[in-house]
């Protein structure tokens, strides 16, 4: 059984300008030790779609129908009390802005104390022990000296990578992972990402992580799901996902990114997805990105009829009236 | 077109210096880019080539002209051959404006032709923008994110100016949407000759959009020259550095074989 399994999950938001249909029957899996990372533009439902798992939506949003299985637990059902003992604890949470999750007035070390405590119920002192521990594992230098410093005292990168610490303090199965990266340097953020392989690898931790960037995906994932607007039109092994694309969408994401080694990137042009993602407070019909796909016609009914799911390969599943292979199959 | 020998901020000898001996120049309609991590004084340098900030030591000299203490309306004059593109599109458009009227600003401050004129312009700049006319009477919170960055670069062309001071310009975008402002930025430039100061911490973007890079480190040029001799074969294990950090490998090195 995986460690997560995600189904049928349909979260939407009231806001003054009408119902936005969010997140729109997203099912999915997470096996132990294995890295699901999603991708999509912003608006694409992604971070909606990781909070909804743990709940921790706004007060406006609404989870309103589907399953969230961990560990055999429903989670979607769990009394409130029981998820704060579940998150934190096993389930590790990271967001991309470190400085809005820090609280300013309180030194680094009272904050990954304060965690470790209210999880495990250990003596402060052992809790003292264990977040300089877990400074050194993220590679804080003087970890020890540096416990009494406060948010501000730390630059971006530093206050992220605390942000991972408190996040693995309790030895998580799973932590999600929300743009971790997005906000930092390339040296940086290539030093969080390798810090997070290593930690995969030695825990056995689980990693479901939502980001935009292409690059950070071919870089982690053993599983990639594509997101767009509200719902997943691609999923599958990263290198199938990325090797042989098979959606419109997920062949525009990967020809928008420049190449870093392209000779020829100066004279050609990038391959630009033309239009904006559809308004989500409307009740759309059809697949969502016909208007912005090249290969949709008026007369083959992308607009009209829902598309599913399917399966073009091993566990690669493409949700579009046009995927790669028909077109190929076609001339 | 330009040249700094010699730059130094030492307000008093304790303060330690941002930028240090920055000396670089870019040619009329060339496009340099210039990266490194935060804190290398990128940003530093451009705010000295806009002359936002007034360096403590060196020169900047602009189409012949040395602007470095420059003050009032001859320094005004000499920005009118100068823009600049903001990283962040949210903060740099005044809320309470319409988009019409934040692209007319610089017109109006210029005093460049009557009302009826420098409206027929701020429509043929939001059209050479690509944002559609009814975008004009509308709010910069009714847009998004990349329409905002099209609205910035209407307003830094309005005066045609020789130079565009890009600071980081898309390191806030999305992927798709930054692929259509980069698009965009070599199209403009392939049609107005213009000369770039691109800022960026992304190296493949800056392939992609530059002729030449400056790699900053510390406060100090560390590697410049032409994009294609940086890229394939760095002198300076800093850029090595660098490029390493941002090339789309796995770490096995393989391409997507690496991991089952």
């Amino acid at each position: 059984m995986s460690l997560l399994e995600v189904k049928d999950l349909t979260t939407s938001i009231v806001t003054r300008r009408g119902t936005v249909h969010a997140v729109q029957g997203v099912s999915f899996g997470v096996e132990r030790g294995s890295s699901v990372c999603v991708v999509g533009e912003s608006g694409s439902g992604k971070s909606v779609m990781a909070r909804s798992i743990i709940r921790l939506l706004p007060r406006e949003a609404r989870i309103v129908s589907g399953s969230v299985v961990f560990d055999g637990t429903d989670l979607r059902t769990l009394p409130e009390k029981r998820l704060e003992d579940l998150r934190g604890m096993r389930i590790g949470m990271l967001f991309q802005d470190p400085m809005s999750c820090l609280n300013p007035v309180l030194t680094i070390g009272t904050q990954i104390t304060e965690t470790i405590r209210r999880h495990l119920r250990v003596p402060r002192a052992e809790a003292y022990k264990r977040a300089v521990e877990l400074l050194g594992e993220v590679r804080i230098d003087n970890a020890e000296r540096r416990m009494a410093d406060y948010p501000h005292q730390y630059s971006g990168g530093m206050r992220q990578r605390v942000m991972l610490a408190i996040a693995l303090s309790c030895d998580p199965d799973l932590l999600i992972a929300d743009e971790p990266t997005t906000a930092l340097d390339v040296t940086v953020q290539a030093r969080i990402l390798d810090l997070l392989e290593d930690l995969r690898q030695a825990r056995g931790l689980a990693l479901l992580l939502i980001t935009h960037d292409m690059r950070i995906v071919e870089r982690v994932a053993d599983q990639v799901l594509v997101m767009y607007a509200g719902q997943i039109v691609e999923s599958g092994k990263r290198k199938d996902v990325l090797g042989s694309p098979q959606h419109p969408y997920t062949e525009a994401l990967l020809g928008a990114v420049p190449d870093i080694d392209d000779s020829g990137a100066r004279t050609s042009r990038l391959t630009a997805i033309p239009g904006s993602p559809p308004d989500l407070t409307a009740t759309l019909a059809g697949c969502r990105f016909a208007p912005r796909c090249g290969y949709a016609r008026l007369d083959d009914g992308c607009a009209s009829a829902e598309v599913e799911l399917r399966a073009v390969g091993a566990g690669h599943l493409v949700r579009s009236c046009h995927p790669a292979i028909a077109r190929e199959a076609k001339g | 077109m330009m040249r700094y020998p010699r730059r130094k901020h030492e307000h008093a000898a304790e303060i330690p210096l941002a930028v240090t001996g920055v000396s670089f120049r870019i040619a009329p309609g060339e496009s340099v880019g210039m990266v490194g991590e935060s804190g290398s004084g990128k940003t530093t340098t451009a705010y000295c080539v806009a002359r936002l900030l007034e360096p403590t030591g060196g020169a900047v000299r602009f189409m012949g002209t040395d602007i470095t203490h420059l003050r009032g309306n001859t320094l005004r004059m000499s920005r009118r051959q100068m823009q600049m593109v903001f990283q962040d599109p949210f903060s740099s458009l005044n809320p309470r404006m319409y988009i019409e009227q934040i692209v007319e600003e610089p017109l109006r401050a210029y005093q460049v032709g009557d009302r009826a004129a420098r409206r027929t312009s701020v429509r043929d700049l939001l059209d050479s923008v690509g944002l559609d006319p009814r975008f004009a009477r509308r709010y910069p919170r009714e847009l998004s994110g990349g329409q905002r960055q099209r609205v910035c670069i209407a307003r830094a062309l309005a005066i045609s100016p020789q130079l565009l001071i890009c600071d980081e310009p898309v390191s806030a975008l999305d992927v798709s949407m930054q692929a259509q402002i980069i698009n965009l930025l070599k199209d403009l430039q392939r049609d107005l000759g213009l000369a770039y100061l691109f800022i960026s911490h992304d190296l493949a973007v800056v392939r992609s959009i530059c002729d030449r890079v400056v790699v900053m480190h510390d406060g100090e040029i560390i590697e410049q020259g032409d994009c294609a001799a940086i890229y394939e074969s760095p002198t300076h294990p800093y850029t090595k550095k660098l490029l390493d950090s941002a090339r789309v490998r796995t770490r096995s090195g393989a391409d997507y074989d690496g991991v089952a």
